[in-house]
């Protein structure tokens, strides 16, 4: 197996640590070259993508003894563990002003530059759209659109702002499902499960270079800062703005495309003028406080509704449209490794379930056995 | 006793339909079975507008929401039709003829069921909790209507109800996800 040094990507957001010491690594692609890729732990991956996001620091190493270390991660040299550090707010008396003042400070550091923004149709990216319309920068808006039921109010808002961007593009969501072109997906050191969006990224990123787009403002993060309870002590802020970004895909799909993906939420004046904003509030999973305090901005219709579409349609339709992707992928990765969690038998028990049966647990397991095999897939000369 | 519509979804190839009697979500290839296009009453029309619109629903009010109610024989009631119902959707139905509407709305009624600590699991009792704020509230006979929906191409489902405009359940997050394949009302 060898990589393809002249279609490698660029990791600048990811890098290593070699157990047990915790030696920096830059990257591991000689290690790989020398096989390290053999001394897969399937199982360790499978847990570590059930630990979640907000656990990763707890993620063992899945090849060998390397450990990828996100950015925003820290390295404790005595626990000789990785740590993921809370954001640490300042208390303040802010309002309105302050948080305008904020995000102008914010928007000015991209003075110059093509903004871009995913248009969802959602709470959190509708925000960002309508402050810079009140602050009069020009932007363009491109975004994944559905025709599906769930999206219909996800959709109308899409439309409603559309006219607000100088230019505006909608991709048919249909066209690039979670789980399609896994076989496309470029060489990359570690499984990700972020890899089975790739299609999809990378569709924006096309169309955001077509547009002439700089930089890209995405509205992720705005689920925890507007939905996580705000304790009135800072010391108890569980904030983590580092996972705010989604950074392999930003690395893979939209870096190769000359896309800055830049995350608003992520703003530490913002995330502060926030937290003080919602001082002592509990849960908001409704975003109700959001809602209200943006209503001057924001079109009536995403001021009073509260309810979000999820995207299980999506990915199991991903996962029926590309089965024999899947199946293919999962031959070669027991061809390759020998190891037992690739074997037919495996494959079968896992693929032969209810696959339209939405369970958590089931489609956890699957993601992270695609991933894996799309990794190893991406890792072979072609 | 409550009447009710089927109505037909397309997902891909198939068409997804509700049995009325057993409460079966059924699939068919082909071509669509609905000969004529469904005769609605005004409340039922209105109501699949807004669920096909939901940002032009108004909020529950939960402040004016009473706890004064003589609660003993609607708990025992709450416990029998989720019984019944989980039992057989025909049951359940046939059950909620029986009761004469006692609180003021919707939103009322579903508060108190979700308040009854004699019913366990409640994440997985839409349609009972349905029947039971369709069948006691004041309002629901002349502006009120049962959903009952599937998330596609899953088959998994769910029921809620629209009554006077508002869906009367705030700890209802998920009903958006779910199309029409029954009305009751």
């Amino acid at each position: 197996m060898k990589r393809i040094t002249d279609k490698r990507i660029k990791e600048p957001s990811t890098h290593f640590r070699l157990l047990p010491d915790g030696k920096v690594l830059h990257d591991i692609w000689e290690k790989l070259e020398q096989g390290a890729w053999k001394n897969l732990a399937p199982e360790v991956f499978e847990n570590n993508v059930k630990l979640g996001e907000l656990n990763r620091f707890k993620s063992l190493p899945v090849i060998e003894n390397f450990l990828p270390v996100s950015p925003g991660m820290l390295w404790d040299e005595n626990k000789k563990c990785l740590t993921d550090p809370f954001f640490k707010p300042q208390l303040q008396n802010v309002g309105i002003n302050d948080f305008l003042n904020a995000v102008e400070f914010f928007f000015n550091t991209f003075k110059g530059k093509h903004i871009g923004i995913h248009l969802s149709g959602g709470l959190d990216s509708s925000i960002i759209i309508a402050l810079l319309k009140h602050f009069n920068i020009p932007f363009s808006l491109v975004g994944m659109t559905s025709t599906r039921y769930e999206f219909r109010t996800e959709k109308y808002i899409q439309e409603l702002l559309a006219p607000w961007g100088n230019e505006t593009f909608l991709i048919d969501y249909e066209e690039y499902l979670p789980l399609s072109k896994l076989e496309k997906v470029p060489p990359h050191q570690h499984p990700e499960m972020l890899s089975m969006n790739y299609n999809t990224s990378r569709a924006m990123a096309l169309e955001c270079q077509r547009m002439g787009i700089d930089v890209l403002f995405t509205g992720n993060g705005g689920d925890n800062v507007f939905a996580e309870p705000v304790s009135a002590n800072p010391d108890a802020c569980t904030w983590l703005p580092q996972i705010f970004m989604d950074n392999w895909l930003d690395d893979f799909a939209y870096a190769p495309y000359g896309i800055e993906v830049a995350s608003f939420y992520a703003d530490p004046s913002i995330m502060n003028t926030i937290y003080n904003l919602r001082l002592g509030k509990g849960e908001d999973n409704s975003k109700l406080w959001a809602r209200q305090f943006f209503k001057d901005y924001l079109p009536k219709e995403l001021v009073n509704y509260t309810y979000c579409a999820d995207f299980w349609g999506l990915y199991i339709d991903g996962l029926q449209d590309n089965s024999p992707t899947v199946r293919m992928l999962f031959e070669q990765a027991y061809d390759l490794t020998g190891n037992a969690y690739f074997s037919p038998q495996k494959t079968n028990e896992l693929l032969n379930q209810d696959l339209l049966n939405a369970n958590k647990s089931m489609y956890q397991k699957i993601e992270s056995r695609i991933s894996l095999a799309t990794w190893l897939n991406s890792l072979i000369e072609k | 006793m409550m009447k009710i519509n089927s109505l037909e979804v397309r997902h891909k190839d198939f068409f997804y339909y509700f049995e009325p009697i057993t409460g079966a979500l059924l699939k068919r290839s082909g071509a669509s079975s609905t000969k004529k296009k469904l005769e609605l009453i005004e409340k039922v029309s209105n109501a699949l507008i807004l669920n096909d619109e939901p940002y032009k629903l108004n909020m529950p009010d939960l402040n004016s929401v009473s706890n004064s109610y003589n609660i003993k024989n609607f708990k025992k009631y709450a416990v029998n039709l989720t019984y019944a119902t989980l039992k057989s959707f025909a049951l359940g139905k046939l059950y909620t003829s029986f009761k004469q509407p006692y609180f003021e709305n919707a939103t009322e009624a579903i508060t108190f069921y979700r308040s009854c600590s004699l019913i366990k699991n409640q994440s997985d009792l839409c349609l009972p909790r349905t029947l039971f704020a369709a069948s006691l509230s004041k309002r629901f006979k002349q502006n009120g209507v049962i959903f009952i929906g599937v998330s596609l191409p899953s088959k998994s489902m769910h029921a809620w109800i629209i009554e006077d405009g508002v869906q009367p359940d705030p700890f209802d997050t998920m009903w958006v996800n779910f199309q029409p394949v029954a009305i009751l009302y």
